[in-house]
């Protein structure tokens, strides 16, 4: 969630990620345009590609789960696998149900 | 698709162990792409370039997974061949080479006499340079003709180049005089107007030499050998070249018609069907249209197809042209005038255009060209 003040309601800092957001969206750019944030794009039910992701934490035929600067993003479904895989871009092939963030 | 992907080679790969995620993310962190990974029964099988395969064993190392080539693409096989046997590779460009240089040098020399010795035929042709691993030259074979003739006991020698291998065959005073078979033909005669080139003679006696001026029908090379032995005559053989002088000449006037509207303009319908005009007609006897508008109506299996244009009147006129656009249409005219007289196994050697205005008012373009072909021909 976007927070456009200095703190959040509960009156905690925001952290730089949201922070860095907030000001590109203010300009009217993107937000992950500095931050490196990730970018997941969806077509149809079998093709997610994920940018600016930092890793790989689980990759099963039912669930592939990823790091990145937000946290934990996983994807279920059966038969997924990773047809292409570099530092920065993953693309999972498969019957895809879910994705979500952890 | 994996060859396509990966065209310098790919591996097939299976990483076994309680954590073979880490390992994938090591490769992927030192720049390595890995393609079509699943999981299968607790193992991951991946696909990754063969030029990586050093990363990975770097890498094996400290991941606590073992890693196994399941398979490895041809091309990887074929290039790492090469790169294991360099020995078979070098040897191969080194023979290969040997050959081509080879190839440009002579190495056999077969002599057909009589009573001649071969050596003495072999030493005289030494003389002048030509022994084996001599440079190959299609050029000097007319003087290596004339060298042997000098030899009295020589009425004629014949010299030929087939490959690698120079081939002299003799013909001595004291042999009888071949039967000539009918039909066969004695001099090489000039087809067309030139400057002789070259001349290269290997049957007969030449007439012209390079530099001399000839006329078509002119006889270039004779089979008559009789100066030499009484009624000897051979079948003349050699290869001439020349230069011919081609011209071409084109006119123009300086004013040009071309069309331009008249005025003149109505509107049109066009009705077709599948792309045929129902009902054609010509407003004007020429004519060009801008179109306006048009629709597609669909009736029942049979689209039809409306089109609403403007025609204009088209009338043709004179204009006043440039000396520089007349001049080049005049070029153009006489370079398709020359392109019909050039033979095909013509090299052009110079070429020059000049341009002019007559007194008439039209430009003329003539174009020279000095063409070297091959000139000599067989005839009764």
């Amino acid at each position: 969630m976007k927070k456009y003040g200095k703190r959040a309601d509960d009156g905690s800092k925001l952290d730089p990620i949201t922070r860095g957001g907030r000001a590109f969206a203010a300009l009217g750019l993107p937000a992950d345009a500095n931050c490196r944030l990730p970018i997941i794009t969806i077509t149809g039910s079998s093709y997610v590609k994920t940018e600016h992701h930092t890793g790989v934490l689980q990759l099963g035929e039912r669930c592939v789960r990823l790091y990145s600067r937000l946290g934990v993003i996983r994807i279920e479904g059966c038969g997924l696998a990773a047809s292409e895989m570099d530092n920065d871009t993953i693309i999972i092939d498969g019957a895809v149900k879910s994705v979500m963030f952890e | 698709m994996k060859v396509w992907k990966n065209p310098i080679g790919y591996v097939n790969i299976v990483i076994e162990g309680k954590y073979p995620e880490r390992l994938l993310n090591l490769l992927m962190h030192r720049g390595v792409p890995i393609r079509d990974a699943e999981r299968h029964e607790g193992r991951v099988d991946a696909v990754i370039p063969a030029g990586c395969v050093s990363s990975l064993r770097l890498l094996r190392r400290g991941s606590g997974c073992r890693v196994k080539i399941k398979e490895k693409g041809r091309l990887y096989l074929l290039r790492r061949r090469i790169r294991q046997n360099r020995v078979f590779v070098s040897a191969f460009l080194l023979f290969f080479s040997a050959l081509m240089i080879a190839s440009t040098r002579l190495w056999f020399i077969e002599v057909e006499s009589s009573s001649i010795p071969k050596d003495e035929v072999l030493s005289k042709l030494g003389s002048a340079g030509v022994r084996r691993g001599a440079h190959r030259d299609r050029n000097r074979l007319g003087e290596l003709s004339e060298l042997l003739k000098e030899d009295q006991r020589v009425v004629n020698a014949k010299v030929a180049l087939h490959g690698v291998v120079l081939k002299v065959s003799l013909s001595e005073s004291g042999e009888a005089i071949p039967d000539i078979e009918t039909g066969e033909v004695t001099g090489i005669y000039a087809q067309k107007d030139c400057v002789i080139n070259s001349i290269s003679v290997t049957a007969g006696r030449a007439l012209v030499k390079a530099g001399e001026a000839v006329k078509a029908g002119e006889l270039l090379v004779t089979g008559d050998l009789s100066n030499l032995k009484e009624g000897y005559y051979v079948s003349a053989e050699a290869y001439i070249t020349g230069e011919v002088l081609y011209a071409a000449r084109a006119s123009v006037p300086l004013k040009s018609t071309s069309l331009v509207r008249s005025g003149q303009s109505c509107e049109r319908i066009v009705i077709s069907v599948l792309g045929h005009e129902l009902f054609p007609d010509r407003p004007y006897e020429r004519f060009e249209s801008e179109r306006l508008d048009s629709m597609t109506i669909d009736a029942g299996p049979i689209p039809l197809s409306l089109v609403k244009s403007r025609c204009f009147e088209l009338t043709e006129c004179e204009i006043e042209d440039t000396f520089e656009s007349a001049s080049e249409r005049a070029r153009l005219a006489a370079q398709e005038k020359l392109s019909g007289l050039l033979p095909e196994n013509a090299a052009i050697k110079t070429v020059h255009t000049d341009v002019m205005n007559d007194a008439d008012g039209k430009v003329t373009a003539i174009i020279t060209v000095t063409a070297v072909e091959i000139i000599g021909t067989n005839k009764d």
